[in-house]
């Protein structure tokens, strides 16, 4: 057996026993969806549980984290914001047409390593592209946009709309 | 005495504040372009001077697109070329803002000089051939055109904005990979993008799409993608 | 990356479960395929598969987005696999027989079978360090590079270990009978 047919045949064994087996994971990804949630829960609603004065304490002590992260989160929600996850990075920026491409650093990383920026109040009604630089130096676009435009060759802007006030983009 | 050096000292910071205040002039792009070091010096004032008559930019605009290239460290000749693209437009009565908006886009994502200058170079090309399209359809600035029950006075600004979205639509299709032979996608491509934009009437949009063809949309969309195809 | 891949990755990362799920449902063949031709049996790596998702998902936030997400994931698979060889002290019995059937000659249907039965238990043979780049590069058609992120080693150790793990096979299969030439 020469060493190419050798290759051929460990890829082709290899393959082939996967695809033999490949039912017992026909529905793995369900499994894996409801075990997700559970696996996040958060033991201080199991400590509320005990007593009925702890379960008070509890509950007002939960409530005030549930506000306070709630209030410190990004407000990706609003149309109005842009957002980014990303936990990892020391400092993002937005770079946009509507900034003449000059970097605007952004509010962040709240608790889930979002950084985000709200577009300026007097934005022009247009179109606009843009894009975000982590730590000085990578250009991200932005995957929450719905449109995306190709420029200098191997970068790739996001696009948003602004609509005229009382309309929708 | 102390009173007169207190009244100029009130009027020096009154000027000092007031001149903060001030827009920058024509002259002060002017100066930035000399302390350059550009070689034609007499071609960039006469194009940007006309691009302020026009409207077409603003001095802060040029201003600051000179400031940041100041900033490079590329040789004259090409940080020159730059701003000699965009007079050279603004001579042509092109819109300039997409090429004023590629340059500084490229300056931040750290895109050599050259590069910058050949997109310019392309896109103005495009501009032109969009622009003498348009014109030869009768869409030019101050004429009126009469689109059913509506007439409508064209104004510098739709014109411009109407260039500059329909090249735009037909770079961004070319580049993104797009069918150079499907002329309905690449007219619809220009008719969303037109349609998107607040600054185009309605009117002029739902001209265009009737007085424009699809292959002669498509015709441009080739010769960009030859333009891209040859460095 | 495609964009589409891109925006589930930033959906699961913002606790969107069903995203995760579109993710594992891409990814699920080539991470179990990975997982049976280190863990060398079924069972094994059904659970392997099941681990790598959810430490996948639970350390999600580790992953940087611009890189490619194949690689991390079965980066994340690998790890799962050796900790279940440490764990297990598995050496790959061969329990399971492939039940392929192809159509034409009986017997040489039979070589066939019998040549991939043969490749298989001699694969199950290579230790971990040996058996994780080649069911990398076979399987998942990684290159140098790739395997390298994936495993955390220089791509010069993985060339060496690739060429290492063919030259043991080859010792393998000519105790087997089956002649090689290089």
């Amino acid at each position: 057996m020469h060493e190419q047919e050798l290759e051929a045949l460990l890829k082709e064994t290899l393959t082939q026993y996967a695809k033999a087996h490949r039912d017992r994971i026909a529905d793995l990804e369900y499994e894996i969806i409801e075990e997700l949630p559970e696996s996040r829960s958060s033991p201080l609603w199991r400590w509320g549980l005990v007593g009925a004065g702890a379960v008070a304490v509890a509950a007002v002590f939960a409530l005030g984290l549930w506000v306070g992260w709630n209030l410190s989160g990004a407000p990706c929600h609003d149309p109005q914001v842009l957002c980014l996850v990303y936990p990892n990075a020391k400092s993002v920026s937005v770079a946009s047409q509507f900034t003449l491409w000059e970097p605007i650093p952004m509010n962040g990383p709240d608790r889930s390593g979002v950084w985000w920026i709200r577009l300026p109040h007097d934005i022009k009604p247009g179109r606009y592209e843009y894009g975000f630089i982590v730590d000085g130096e990578r250009w991200v676009y932005d995957p929450r946009a719905t449109e995306f435009v190709h420029t200098f060759d191997d970068k790739i802007n996001s696009v948003l709309y602004i609509a005229p006030r009382g309309e929708q983009p | 005495m102390r009173w007169l050096i207190s009244v100029a000292l009130v009027f020096g910071l009154l000027g000092g504040f007031g001149g903060a205040l001030a827009q920058p002039t024509p002259e002060d792009v002017y100066k930035c372009f000399a302390e350059l070091g550009v070689s034609d010096l007499q071609t960039l004032q006469a194009g940007f001077a006309k691009g302020f008559s026009d409207k077409r930019i603003t001095p802060d605009t040029a201003l600051r697109l000179c400031q940041r290239l100041k900033q490079s460290s590329a040789p004259i000749s090409l940080r020159e070329g730059v701003l000699q693209i965009i007079a050279r437009a603004l001579l042509e009565e092109l819109p300039v803002t997409m090429l004023v908006d590629k340059a500084f886009e490229g300056l931040t994502k750290g895109v050599p000089l050259d590069v910058i200058n050949d997109d310019l170079l392309k896109r103005k090309m495009t501009l032109s051939e969009v622009k003498t399209l348009l014109a030869s359809k009768g869409i030019t600035i101050n004429l009126t055109i009469r689109f059913g029950p509506v007439t409508l006075t064209l104004t510098l600004e739709a014109v411009d904005t109407a260039i500059t979205e329909a090249a735009g639509a037909l770079e961004d299709y070319v580049r993104g990979g797009g069918k150079l032979d499907d002329p309905n996608a690449i007219k619809s491509a220009v008719q969303l993008r037109l349609a998107r934009n607040p600054l185009i009437p309605q009117t002029l949009t739902a001209y265009i799409e009737q007085v424009v063809s699809a292959a002669e949309w498509a015709q441009i969309a080739q010769n960009i993608a030859k333009r891209l195809k040859n460095p | 990356m495609g964009e589409g891949e891109l925006e589930l990755i930033q959906r699961a990362l913002h606790g969107d479960v069903d995203a995760w799920g579109e993710i594992v449902r891409r990814y699920k063949d080539a991470v179990f395929g990975i997982a049976l031709g280190i863990l060398g049996n079924p069972a094994d790596a059904e659970d392997a598969a099941h681990d790598a998702f959810i430490r996948a998902y639970e350390g999600l936030h580790t992953f940087h987005l611009e890189k490619r997400f194949s690689t991390w994931i079965f980066a994340v698979t690998a790890n799962v696999c050796k900790n279940k060889l440490r764990r297990e002290r598995l050496f790959a019995p061969l329990k399971y027989i492939s039940k392929l059937t192809k159509g034409g000659d009986p017997a040489q249907q039979l070589a066939h079978e019998e040549r991939t039965r043969t490749i298989r238990e001699a694969i199950e043979q290579l230790k971990p360090a040996y058996k994780m780049p080649l069911v990398l590069r076979y399987y998942a058609d990684l290159d140098y590079k790739e395997i390298a992120e994936a495993l955390g080693l220089p791509e010069g150790t993985v060339k060496t270990r690739l060429h290492r793990a063919k030259a043991e096979l080859k010792r393998i299969l000519e105790q087997k009978g089956v002649a090689y030439h290089a």
